[in-house]
């Protein structure tokens, strides 16, 4: 079924958007909780949520591209859930994915406000959107999806060590672009 | 609204932080879709972790599988559109070949395959190619926010003696995904008659209005209120409906009902009958049940769900999310031998009918479809004229050649008087035939 009438039946309310969209996505979104949590059961649950907060915002929203709008519902609960049960210390892949990303700023701790929040989430698809589409892949597949470098190197046919060169570069890369943005690191 | 927006109103992302390792993984969950998409692992990848976690030997917390949440949701849900349930024939894969009587909007016909399969073909239409509602679906007047009612495939229309007294102007706006650009337009706003405008309104440019629903609304209260503010008795037919005995829930039989006076009548009495606000969906204990399939033109639905249960609840989808109140047996009683001892039997009609075959011609405004190919005798064979004067239809001509085979799907019926003209047609999607089963091209 394509994407719009999933999301036609979302709009209708109808029981089985969640039953089309498990059977389109599922696998995606189990995917993407998976690589954060590594639990399989903890998988499970926030694939769960993640159908249940699509049914809570569409409507409103109407994504044209339903494949992400569930990863990033996946991601985010995972995410939350992940950061629920790692309070005061973190392990796994996302601590590393985490860690490698703090070489982008001197202070890893500190007081935020949204409103900057907000603002490095836009500079952020400012500076994935102008990296070449191989960069920009393996970066998003590293922070956006979790995966490990032995997984990027095999969705991009490239070498592990290829993968952690072309990773350390786009971060290095990343850090001169903030400081140019303004950003307080 | 864009996912780009929707991603961007995403709750709990923005929660004050500094910018850390940790804020640039988690603000990364708001980078463009189309770029996440095209990034996405291979297939594979999603298999092979899926395998790994079920390699994992811990211990299983009870059925944490997402039916529980479908069932929650279902609470909240609106059941499939009411003539889903119907569509038998249609929904059927690998039916086998022989001999088949199908009603396409009243005309039978043999066919000696009765199955389809595949999906709908799905366009993203450019902006230009849009009718006006599929265009300006979010409408703000008097300072509330309305959609657009998606009665059927993008049509929602209604005729000029529904339109009440003009109420002023609203704005319309309409998002184009292609050029990711948001159009407005002031659209006149009018009252459908006897229905409060804080809920429903027509709203539309020259002479061409469509109903929008208030998404600001409360829920009501009461079965009086609900009747009250949408004139329910007025607007909405209870003629067509569903029977399903307690006993034999696999047996349904359809009705037809000429008047449904008395229906609204009993309905009436039971005004003060309160929201369920934890209401349990159509129909959870499997009692018997009377399913009315709700069709308004003044209310922008078609073929939505009215269902009344022996014990008493009344449940709809009237309002998109299901409303459940509860009347009583009494009252349900009432209804029920009413509507069994005063309406006739029928054959149960689909949500739409589908009618398919060869596209024998396109000429200037209609195209001629040849049934042949799936009658018992080809010389049965019948030549449809469908017309595709509605932009809908026209637009996919372009991606039709003569000699294809296609699926044409209708709400209307069949004028044999008329050169066998389908009407209220909704789409027309190529496919092809496979042992005489038609295969929608995905």
């Amino acid at each position: 079924m394509e994407d719009k009438q999933i999301v036609d039946l979302y709009w209708e309310r109808s029981e089985r958007a969640i039953h089309e969209t498990e059977k389109k996505y599922g696998r995606y979104c189990h995917y993407i909780a998976y690589r954060i949590l590594e639990n399989r059961e903890d998988a499970e649950e926030v694939v769960n949520r993640t159908y249940l907060k699509a049914w809570d915002t569409i409507p409103p929203h109407r994504p044209e591209l339903l494949k992400p709008y569930m990863g990033m519902l996946a991601r985010q609960l995972a995410l939350d859930c992940y950061e629920k049960q790692h309070a005061g210390k973190r392990d796994g892949t996302v601590a590393l994915a985490i860690d490698e990303l703090n070489e982008c700023v001197s202070a890893p701790n500190g007081d935020g406000d949204p409103a900057e929040a907000l603002a490095l989430r836009e500079a952020l698809n400012r500076f994935v959107g102008a990296l070449p589409t191989k960069t920009g892949k393996v970066f998003i597949l590293r922070y956006w999806y979790t995966c490990s470098i032995a997984e990027i190197a095999e969705n991009c046919d490239m070498k592990e060590s290829s993968v952690s060169v072309l990773l350390l570069r786009t971060r290095k890369k990343l850090k001169a672009f903030l400081i140019k943005e303004g950003f307080d690191l | 609204m864009t996912e780009k927006n929707a991603w961007e109103t995403w709750e709990n992302t923005a929660s004050g932080r500094k910018i850390t390792g940790n804020s640039i993984y988690r603000e990364l969950g708001g980078l463009d879709p189309a770029l996440v998409a095209q990034a996405a692992p291979k297939e594979l990848s999603f298999t092979a972790s899926h395998e790994r976690s079920l390699a994992e030997k811990k211990k299983t917390r009870g059925s944490g599988r997402w039916a529980r949440w479908v069932s929650l949701a279902a609470c909240l849900a609106l059941l499939l559109m009411a003539g889903t349930g119907l569509t038998l024939w249609l929904t059927r894969e690998k039916a086998a070949p022989g001999n088949h009587t199908v009603s396409l909007g009243g005309l039978r016909r043999n066919y000696r395959s009765t199955a389809f399969s595949g999906s709908e073909m799905a366009f993203l239409w450019p902006w230009d190619e849009k009718t006006l509602f599929e265009k300006y679906t979010r409408l703000t007047f008097d300072g509330k926010t309305y959609e657009v009612r998606d009665a059927l495939t993008g049509d929602s229309s209604i005729s000029a003696d529904l339109l009440g007294e003009e109420l002023g102007s609203g704005k319309a706006m309409g998002h184009d995904p292609y050029t990711d650009k948001t159009h407005t337009a002031d659209f006149a706003v009018r009252k459908i008659r006897g229905i409060d405008e804080d809920v429903l309104v027509a709203a539309g440019l020259d002479g061409q209005f469509c109903v929008y629903l208030c998404r600001d609304g409360r829920q009501p209260a009461t079965l009086g209120e609900l009747m009250d503010t949408y004139r329910l008795a007025g607007v909405l037919p209870l003629h067509r409906f569903r029977f399903t005995a307690r006993k034999d829930a696999q047996t349904e039989q359809a009705y037809v009902l000429d008047d449904d006076d008395s229906l609204w009548q009993i309905l009436s009495a039971c005004r003060e009958a309160p929201l369920q606000i934890n209401g349990q969906g159509p129909n959870p204990s499997g009692q018997s049940l009377l399913q009315f399939t709700a069709t308004s033109e003044a209310l922008g639905v078609y073929k939505r769900a009215f269902y009344i249960s022996e014990e008493g609840y009344l449940w709809t989808n009237l309002l998109d999310y299901g409303y459940e109140y509860f009347i009583g047996r009494e009252a349900a009683e009432k209804i029920f031998s009413y509507a069994l001892t005063h309406a006739e039997k029928t054959d149960p009609e689909p949500y739409l009918f589908r009618l398919a075959g060869t596209l024998t011609e396109i000429g200037e405004g209609y195209l001629c479809v040849d049934d042949s190919v799936l009658c018992v005798d080809p010389d049965e064979g019948m030549v449809f004229t469908v017309p595709t004067d509605d932009l809908r239809i026209r637009r996919l001509v372009s991606h039709l050649r003569v000699g294809d085979t296609v699926r044409v799907e209708f709400a209307g019926s069949i004028d044999t008087t008329n050169g066998n003209r389908v009407e209220g047609v909704c789409s027309v999607s190529p496919g092809m035939i496979r042992d005489g089963e038609i295969l929608v091209n995905e």
